[in-house]
């Protein structure tokens, strides 16, 4: 038996046991399951990716059965990238989480939870990233979905319960809606499987109705402008190693799933428009994101309100998409980059204004002045995932920016390109704010005393993976050649 | 072809109903079992599929999808109102247009 021709199972089924035993060790232990999980999974991630990189990319077909009967995992250029992103993510996450969850602190609510209710968000994240069935999509959408309300409600305070409610009761929406859409598309066409659709997808109202609520509830779960109510309240008030996985990879996993609809499954002009109204609708979220994390005075509001500006990024591919095989590259490798260092920066930043919130103890931006002299580390780090935020050279952020706006030019419809720049230069604006705080050089009066060197350094290693990332674009370019979109575009041979 | 009609019909009903319900009320009880009414509207024309081709016998993959709609909307109800009893005990409130008084203050 091929061992790597199992790894998609694998990804599924490891960090799924790990959640199982991570219940049964008890509080103590579970953070050491956790961790052992998180290095195995990263490990098979990046065998994976390697795997696709070798071999292009290939399906696993669960228990023996072929679609349609059976439901296949399909491994993609795209799906390693992200797979390998939420390995990185969640092992830098899940060490930080054991100096965050201290498990002397018996008096924490739900805090014994956190461990396996985050292995099984892992687990969910990655079949939602391998899933090649519309119907798989639903169910993998609830598993994140339960998992991320709970995490957000782990802290038990009224803010976050009222905050989880708050997401719960758009993810059900999201969820039942998108549905809907696959009941719809499966009266008309008979399949659930995306590659046996994108063969036989034909014009139809009902197939094109179902596929619109489908893809319209996917941008409730992704939390694009307008959708977007949800998100700052749950981001930013659960506990942090939380708000940092839900901003920087649980967000993406519906984002993943609109794309390969978008971009493989569906024909050109399927949905007429649908693309366009997908780009202005992330060019509003830029400039809206952007403005309302200018006007917040908590932290982690501001850095959810940022999440929400750098969602919109993702759906400016779309519209680019329709000028030609070059402009979809570019636009894609563009997008993918932007993914990986908005998850690596987000996380960082999430970790970083936990452990400022903990060494203050409070969430006030602007009393949190003279960070830099007492955690200068931790500022750096601060300052660092904002390099990649802005798009400042040389970060990810730049060179997914550089991407992007070289598609936006070479299509001819240069305003993309302006709210690329545009969203840059308000992106600097409300780092700068927060920045200009934390670099004051006053002395200051700390809640609590040294913080653990976890805390500290955890966050800084996120931003600088985000920052170096600009020297791992050949490897993503890779990658997304041996995606799935580029391969049926006809752009990979 | 019409029975299925007639199923569909129903269905997109409960749908537009729970809806609105979700959207519209503001008791959190309220929204969970309109949540529900969003399902089981979902799981109707679903299972009006599968009786579309009598001739071939039911197909049995939509009634495959709505027992697995049904485990997965029984643990978000669940999980929907023991947050809304733990918001109530922790607050008084039952919707959330209301500002809890106490916050917990992260």
């Amino acid at each position: 038996m091929n061992v790597l021709a199992q790894l998609p199972g694998l990804l599924v089924v490891v960090p799924l046991a790990g959640a199982a035993i991570s219940f049964v060790a008890g509080r103590r232990r579970a953070p050491h399951v956790a961790l052992a999980t998180a290095l195995t999974v990263l490990a098979l991630a990046v065998a994976l990716a390697v795997h696709v990189l070798d071999d292009g990319p290939f399906r696993y077909q669960v228990g023996g059965w072929g679609a349609p009967l059976g439901i296949d995992l399909v491994a993609d250029g795209a799906a390693a990238l992200f797979l390998v992103l939420t390995a990185i993510v969640g092992l830098v996450v899940t060490l930080y989480a054991t100096a965050y969850f201290r498990t002397d602190d018996e008096t924490a609510y739900g805090h014994g939870l956190f461990w396996t209710l985050w292995l099984f968000m892992w687990t969910s994240l990655n079949a939602l990233f391998l899933t090649g069935d519309v119907f798989n999509v639903y169910v993998c959408l609830e598993l994140v979905g339960i998992s991320a309300v709970t995490l957000v409600t782990i802290g038990g305070g009224a803010e976050a319960l009222r905050a989880g409610a708050r997401y719960l009761f758009a993810s059900m929406l999201g969820a039942m809606t998108y549905l809907l859409g696959v009941a719809l598309l499966y009266a008309a066409t008979g399949q659930l499987d995306m590659d046996v659709l994108r063969t036989t997808l034909v014009a139809d109202t009902t197939a094109a109705t179902g596929l619109a609520l489908m893809i319209a509830a996917l941008v409730l779960k992704t939390a694009l402008v307008p959708a977007h109510f949800w998100l700052p309240a749950a981001h930013g008030s659960a506990p942090s190693p939380v708000s940092a996985v839900l901003s920087s990879l649980v967000v993406k996993g519906s984002y993943f799933v609109i794309l390969r609809l978008m971009l493989d499954v569906m024909p050109a002009d399927y949905l007429p428009g649908v693309e366009i109204v997908l780009g202005v609708l992330g060019s509003a979220a830029i400039v809206w994101g952007s403005v309302q994390a200018l006007l917040q005075t908590r932290i982690k509001q501001l850095v959810a309100y940022s999440t929400v500006a750098q969602i919109g990024y993702l759906f400016l591919v779309f519209p680019l998409a329709r000028h030609g095989a070059d402009v979809l590259t570019l636009a894609l490798t563009g997008v993918l980059v932007h993914a990986l260092s908005h998850g690596l920066a987000k996380a960082g930043l999430f970790l970083g204004a936990g452990s400022l919130m903990t060494r203050f103890g409070h969430d006030r931006i602007a009393d949190m002045g003279g960070a830099v002299r007492s955690a200068p580390a931790l500022t750096f780090g601060v300052a660092l995932a904002g390099v990649t935020m802005m798009g400042l050279p040389p970060s990810g952020g730049f060179g997914a920016k550089w991407l992007l706006v070289s598609a936006a030019l070479a299509s001819g419809e240069w305003w993309w390109a302006a709210v690329l720049v545009t969203g840059g230069l308000l992106a600097a604006a409300y780092m700068f704010r927060l920045l200009s705080v934390l670099l004051k050089d006053t002395p200051t009066e700390l809640h609590a005393s040294k913080g653990d060197a976890r805390t500290e350094w955890l966050p800084l290693a996120l931003a600088l993976g985000a920052v170096l990332l600009v020297l791992a674009i050949p490897l993503v370019s890779n990658l997304a050649a041996a995606s799935n979109v580029l391969i049926h575009a006809g752009v990979t041979p | 072809m019409s029975t299925y009609l007639v199923y569909t019909a129903g269905g997109v009903l409960l749908y537009a109903l729970g809806t609105y319900g979700l959207l519209a009320k503001r008791h959190l009880i309220h929204k969970v079992i309109s949540a529900n009414f969003m399902g089981s509207g979902v799981f109707l024309i679903l299972i009006g599929l599968g009786n579309r081709s009598p001739e071939g016998g039911p197909d049995p993959v939509p009634q495959a999808m709505v027992l697995t709609g049904i485990v997965v909307t029984v643990a978000l109800t669940a999980l929907g109102l023991a947050i809304v009893k733990r918001y109530y005990t922790a607050t008084g409130l039952d919707n959330l247009d209301d500002e809890p008084s106490a916050g917990g203050d992260r």
